[in-house]
């Protein structure tokens, strides 16, 4: 059976260590942090792996998604019941965060840097202003090409200090999660063909590693080598 | 129901202004142990003293006074005699993830709880069967292995307080079973009284 714990891979590491560093308190030092990758590579759940542990706030990008609707979220996600004006909403923001800044994890930016759409672009701005006004860490998690469209906008892409890039997994990062998950052990040839299958993804991982271990338990076998995985 | 309670919940069912001898009389305990917690909420600054008057004295007995008080905060007072709940504990982490996988995927399963909230299999079941017997969430089918789980509602960040009074709940499902069956019966007599009818 697989064992149902998070695995502190590499890549969440890089990324609890970036959040923890744009968490301070010196005036004058920018708090924003990007994180990009590929599609599978556990992007969001080391977002929500941290937010759970440490009390972030998660937003999810919505491609429909107004400043409106982001305030709103925002608000609620305070623990706070919206007001129906966006003046309001600003001041119930400051009101709550600037005496006890949270961090906040946007996910799914990409979405409102894929074409110059000037309401989106107001969007990321309106984020920019929280984040001047209120002073809380805020990280945003999208797709690998995300930095490169970020430079268009330069008031936004000047703020942000820490730019962790989710890599897909090599063999000593396969093996480390498979040793991590599985109770048998795996032969290197079995690393290896994982490697090559996954296309160093978690999700094909996870699924070679289950039926792995299925065929492991069939045949009553003590170590998984490459064959028993075709 | 410890005695803070008990005095708590007697003064906020009286509104403005209350005297000692009410409470006594509300909450049937001695003159000390009420005049004790009234004097630690007037120092909490939940109440407020607002006259010490000296009641009539009987000969051979200490004096007694008619102390009457007003609440000045009654949020707080109401926070204070209400359960006290610590911040992020296993049940915290995993309603955050039920939130956020529920807003983000549409759904969640006891292996996101037990894998993104770090809490033990036995514990994240018992909170999922909790929740789901206080109607906040229910199964995408029929209850067992790998079954996804949906929030009925927007209940906010706050976790909700799970009653553990299994006994009371009982009590209420009678309650409401006697309240279906009153409300059936109304509904069946109109239906015999036409059938007599014809």
């Amino acid at each position: 059976m697989m064992k149902n714990h998070f695995v502190i891979t590499k890549n969440v590491k890089k990324f609890q260590m970036a959040v923890q560093r744009i968490n301070h308190n010196r005036r004058g030092v920018e708090r924003m942090a990007l994180v990009t990758g590929e599609v599978g590579l556990g992007k969001t759940e080391a977002a929500l792996h941290y937010g759970a542990h440490n009390g972030a706030i998660i937003i999810r990008m919505w491609e429909m998604m107004t400043g409106h609707w982001l305030l709103r979220e925002l608000v609620r996600e305070i623990g706070v019941e919206p007001a129906w004006r966006t003046e309001k909403l600003v001041d119930q923001l400051k009101e709550h965060l600037s005496p006890k800044p949270r961090t906040i994890i946007l996910d799914e930016v990409d979405r409102f840097l894929k074409n110059q759409d000037s309401k989106k672009i107001a969007v990321l701005e309106t984020l920019r202003d929280i984040h001047d006004v209120c002073h809380c860490p805020m990280v945003f998690v999208g797709e690998e090409w995300i930095d490169k469209k970020m430079k268009r906008l330069p008031r936004l892409y000047d703020r942000i200090v820490e730019i962790v890039r989710f890599e897909k997994f090599n063999i000593s990062d396969v093996k480390f999660f498979v040793g991590e998950l599985s109770e048998y052990r795996f032969n290197d040839d079995a690393i290896e063909e994982i490697t090559q299958e996954s296309g160093g993804r978690i999700r094909p991982i996870m699924n070679l590693i289950n039926q792995a271990e299925d065929s492991a338990r069939l045949n009553q076998l003590k170590a998984i080598t490459a064959r028993d995985l075709k | 129901m410890n005695q803070l309670r008990t005095i708590g919940a007697a003064i906020l069912r009286r509104h403005g202004f209350f005297s000692i001898d009410q409470i006594i009389r509300a909450t049937k305990l001695s003159r000390q142990k009420c005049r004790d917690v009234l004097v630690l909420f007037c120092q909490e600054k939940l109440i407020r003293q607002v006259k010490k008057g000296r009641k009539e004295h009987v000969p051979g007995r200490p004096p007694i006074y008619a102390m009457i008080y007003r609440v000045i905060d009654r949020k707080r007072l109401t926070a204070r005699i209400g359960p006290r709940r610590c911040e992020n504990t296993v049940q915290d982490r995993m309603w955050y993830i039920m939130r956020n996988k529920f807003k983000s995927d549409g759904s969640f399963n006891l292996r996101d709880l037990m894998i993104l909230s770090g809490a033990k299999k036995g514990m994240a079941r018992w909170y999922l069967k909790a929740l789901r017997r206080e109607g906040y969430i229910i199964p995408s089918r029929k209850a067992g292995p790998g079954v996804e789980w949906r929030l009925t509602g927007n209940f906010g960040p706050e976790r909700p307080y799970i009653c553990s009074e299994r006994k009371q709940k009982r009590e209420d499902k009678s309650l409401l079973n006697a309240v279906k069956m009153i409300q059936r019966k109304r509904q069946i007599r109109p239906a015999l009284n036409r059938k007599r009818a014809v």
